[in-house]
């Protein structure tokens, strides 16, 4: 045997043969060591965090979630139109017949009159002119 | 080889206990040349791939394969192997005598390993060799390992490692056109 190539093969081709009893024997202890061993279940965390490439992921899964999120809440906030509380107006505040009548009760004229003029400045810019009628009618939406 | 190594252990992962005579099937050869060729003595290779196989089948259901089986499998036996030489606290060249007791001019009944004439005389010419050459000899020829695993598990440089092989390959032909021509 000259070349290295030479031995190399010589040490690879030199066989062994193995007993089937033994071979029975290792097996059969394989066997029952197997059995006897217990099945964990996997450790998640392990699973995902042991490749380098899973845990690059995992972290840029969660940037990107969170930044979506972000600029959701953003986005929302800036879009919500601005809404005037609904308060619904106490009867007693309209001008109806009942309010007049009532305001009338209590203190007469002068009563109607500052209930007119509440009315008329709540309801803003408008024609100076305008009728209980058509006060009454508009206030209550008729 | 490797797919089919990657298919048995997640055989095993999921308790098809078949999948070990396989394994068992696949590597008891190597393992046993292995060892025959890093010990001296002839119970100790028995008991120490006995301990590979049966600890690799305890292991079995949560073992994770990373790079080779068969590369892993070699370096349970090495690793077993070199603690069984520490502990007996044996010199790092066996003698002719020691030799002789591995390969055993005749297998028992209850010997797992009969030996071939070229593999007794391979062994004759291993136990000559220095510890460490003897262990990347046979890491790269029967565990079919890279010398940069080897290296890792010798923890020097793959140079080193490779000198290794060189030089040990070089003692085993003189060793053995010695025997040839004997």
């Amino acid at each position: 045997m000259k070349r290295h190539g030479d031995i190399e093969r010589f040490l690879k081709d030199a066989s062994i043969k193995t007993c089937d009893a033994m071979n029975e024997r290792v097996r059969g202890r394989m066997r029952e060591v197997y059995a006897s061993s217990t099945s964990r279940p996997p450790n998640v965390w392990k699973l995902v965090f042991e490749s380098r490439a899973v845990r690059l992921a995992a972290a840029a899964a969660i940037v990107t979630g969170t930044g979506i999120l972000a600029v959701h809440l953003v986005t929302a906030r800036k879009a919500a139109p601005v809404v005037p509380p609904m308060v619904a107006k106490s009867p007693l505040g309209r001008t109806t017949a009942l309010s007049l009548s009532l305001a009338y009760k209590r203190g007469g004229m002068e009563a109607v009159d500052r209930l007119y003029e509440k009315a008329t400045e709540e309801r803003g810019p408008g024609p100076t002119a305008l009728t209980i009628e058509e006060l009454i009618a508009e206030d209550n939406n008729l | 080889m490797r797919f089919e190594d990657r298919v048995l252990v997640w055989r095993l992962n999921r308790g098809d206990a078949t999948a070990l005579s396989r394994v068992y099937e696949k590597y008891r050869a190597d393992l046993l040349r292995l060892a025959l060729s890093l010990l001296s003595d002839r119970a100790g290779v028995e008991d120490v791939v006995q301990d590979v196989f049966v600890g690799f089948a305890g292991a079995a259901r949560t073992f994770r394969l990373t790079g080779s089986l068969k590369s892993y499998l070699a370096t349970c036996t090495a690793n077993a192997a070199r603690n069984r030489l520490k502990a007996a606290a044996r010199r790092t060249t066996a003698s002719l005598a020691e030799a002789l007791d591995v390969v055993g001019t005749a297998a028992g009944p209850d010997e797992w390993a009969m030996l071939s004439e070229e593999f007794q005389q391979v062994c004759r010419a291993m136990v000559q060799l220095p510890a460490e050459q003897r262990e990347v000899v046979t890491l790269h020829l029967y565990g079919d390992m890279p010398f940069r695993e080897i290296a890792a598990w010798q923890k020097t440089s793959i140079k080193t490692v490779q000198s290794r092989y060189r030089y040990g390959l070089d003692k085993l032909r003189s060793a053995l056109n010695g025997e040839v021509t004997r």
